[in-house]
């Protein structure tokens, strides 16, 4: 899942980037509306956290952007410190998803990010689930059947977005895309790596293997 | 409406217990008048007289009375005839007296009730008024009497209310949008405090480096906020800013708002210079003075490029805005060598919470009230504010204020 921050506060631009990240999502960070805009072009990103008040081009211009670009772009979260009722109907009418006061809670808006970015998938349940193989965001552990998997961050990151995605062939690149933040060097064969790790920890008991490479188009997840 | 009733039973009495007294008055001199009329010159006396030619007749009005031993008989009538009109004078007078006294009475229930249809009339806008205003709650201030007829004094009350009511919604309007404009202003360091502590501590493996910088950005927060209530505050201090009325020399005002901040620019290796030629004086406040100055100075200070310098300077101008010894403006001037405002931007820095965007200065400092308190200060004081600023080769900010003339120097307040 590639999220974008956009927020004039850089220290607190930063400090929800590094929140994020850390519940396993590719966040790239920018301070204002033109930058968020020529990011936005650049990248299909799954969703954005927007803040609202910025000097230049502010938020709703941002969201107003994103919503002429096309009905697939991403999910927008609102951050405003504007909370009277026309704040947020002006918000929601300018094609914000969600809306959120400063200051937040951050287990706040983990769970809103997390409720947004559920909302593409068919099932709507809390905790992702593809055959025996389990992942509960909230709590961010993942399981094969019974057994509990230990997987670090970007694991995890890459497991959830398998299982958002059972039964599709995703390229490296899409996986670059979602997973891996712009930090990421397209060049290496981090991804090749992660899979490779979490394939290995996903049958380390012997279960057979959930995720297919397909050659020369990428990997799937399959139901077992 | 308890109050305009009573007001209207006391306007039918006294309206009607006027028109009593004078009708009780009127009726009072007409008895009076008419019973000393009665009473002065019986009609016997005038109209019984001897016949002319004929001394035995009496002639009574048209009747003639002929008899014998006439003196004795014009006695006896004239007496008898005095009897009778007495009698009939008498009559008279108390039927016109029950007449006077029931038509008093009569009159006092129809003035009271006629009093009382008046009082109504002329006391229903009062009602009016008073419906609206009770009407009026804190949070809708828009309505208005707008009462309608003639421009008496009613009318022009009515009026009256209506401007009061005007400038208490304006006032309250912007009481309204300056709290919602702080909260917001305080809310985002309030954000970047909350979030940077709890994503540190929701992290068990994070280094004490990490924790430490989330605390400093924690710390460089409260600071901001602590800034911005300090110029809350001044700024709520309404009411028209209160502004001493002292001597003040401009020179004097210079030097301590750039002695205040010569570490400060240091810090940032910024030359501060201050630039005063002779006696500057102004009749103000000292204290908002050098506080309005040290505003302008702080924004130069902390936005100037490292190695620029900053000029504080004094002096006076015509009216014009030239420099001249003895005009009738002192002005007092921050200018730096930093990037200079945009046009556009140029009109609005001086409005409340405005922010220029200037992609950088993200982390100061500042609470966006700095420059409107620099306004307000100079519109007590009589003056205003300047800006002149060419994008790329710094800005010059001004406070113009009226200059104390030679003859008003010296003269304490």
């Amino acid at each position: 899942m590639r999220l974008l921050v956009v927020d004039d506060e850089v220290s607190l631009a930063e400090a929800v980037a590094r929140g994020l990240r850390r519940e396993g999502y590719a966040v790239d960070v920018c301070h204002d509306g033109a930058a968020a805009i020529a990011q936005l072009d650049e990248v299909a990103y799954d969703l954005v956290c927007l803040d609202r008040t910025m000097p230049g081009m502010d938020g709703i211009e941002v969201c107003r952007h994103i919503r002429r670009a096309g009905s697939t772009g991403p999910r927008v979260l609102l951050l405003t410190a504007r909370d009277t009722v026309e704040d947020r109907v002006d918000g929601l009418d300018a094609g914000a998803d969600d809306y959120l006061v400063k200051p937040f809670a951050f287990a706040e808006l983990g769970a809103r990010v997390r409720n947004l970015l559920r909302r593409d998938r068919p099932q709507h349940a809390a905790v992702l689930a593809v055959g025996d193989v389990r992942a509960d965001e909230a709590r961010r552990t993942a399981f094969r059947g019974e057994r509990a998997l230990e997987l670090t961050t970007k694991e995890f990151a890459l497991l959830r977005y398998f299982l958002l995605h059972p039964g599709e062939v995703l390229s490296q690149e899409r996986l670059l895309d979602h997973v891996w933040d712009h930090a990421a060097d397209p060049f290496t064969n981090t991804v090749r790596v992660t899979v490779g790790t979490l394939r290995r920890k996903l049958s380390a008991a012997g279960e057979p293997p959930v995720i297919e490479t397909v050659v020369g188009a990428g990997y799937r997840l399959v139901e077992r | 409406m308890r109050r305009s009733a009573s007001i209207r039973l006391r306007m039918s009495l006294l309206y009607s217990g006027v028109v009593f007294g004078l009708g009780a008055i009127l009726v009072a001199l007409v008895y009076v008048g008419l019973s000393r009329a009665l009473a002065g010159q019986p009609v016997t006396e005038t109209q019984v007289r001897t016949m002319e030619g004929d001394p035995s007749c009496l002639q009574v009005g048209g009747v003639i009375l002929c008899e014998r031993s006439v003196e004795t008989r014009e006695v006896t009538v004239v007496d008898e005839l005095k009897v009778v009109e007495k009698a009939t004078n008498q009559r008279a007078l108390e039927r016109f007296r029950t007449v006077a006294f029931g038509g008093l009475g009569g009159l006092f229930v129809v003035s009271l009730v006629v009093g009382w249809v008046l009082a109504g009339r002329f006391l229903a806008p009062v009602g009016r008024i008073t419906g609206v205003a009770r009407s009026i709650g804190e949070t809708d201030l828009s309505r208005r009497i707008r009462l309608e007829g003639p421009d008496d004094e009613l009318k022009r009350l009515a009026d009256t209310f209506d401007a009061m009511l005007a400038r208490v919604e304006g006032a309250f309007e912007e009481q309204r949008s300056f709290i919602h404009e702080a909260s917001h202003e305080l809310r985002n360091p309030l954000a970047v405090m909350r979030t940077n502590v709890e994503v540190a501590l929701a992290d068990p493996d994070a280094s004490p480096d990490e924790l430490r910088d989330a605390l400093a950005v924690a710390g460089r927060s409260a600071e901001r906020m602590g800034v911005l209530v300090d110029d809350l505050l001044t700024y709520a201090r309404r009411g028209a800013p209160e502004v001493g009325r002292e001597r003040v020399d401009l020179g004097v005002v210079v030097a301590e708002a750039v002695e205040g901040f010569r570490a400060a620019a240091s810090a940032r290796d910024l030359r501060l210079v201050a630039e005063v030629t002779g006696t500057v004086a102004v009749a103000g406040d000292a204290g908002r003075l050098t506080q309005a100055l040290s505003n302008l100075v702080a924004n130069a200070v902390r936005l100037a490029p490292p190695g620029t310098m900053v000029t504080v300077a004094c002096g006076r101008a015509d009216e014009s805005g030239r420099p001249a010894a003895e005009g009738p403006w002192a002005w007092t001037t921050v200018t730096d060598e930093g990037p200079g405002i945009d046009v556009e931007e140029q009109a609005r820095v001086f409005e409340r919470f405005h922010r220029v965007p200037t992609g950088a200065g993200d982390e100061a400092v500042r609470s966006g009230l700095g420059l409107t308190i620099v306004r307000r200060i100079a519109l007590a004081h009589g003056g205003s504010v300047g800006l002149r600023s060419t994008p790329g080769a710094g800005s010059t900010f001004s406070i113009w204020l009226p200059a104390l003339r030679g003859e008003d120097v010296g003269s304490p307040a």
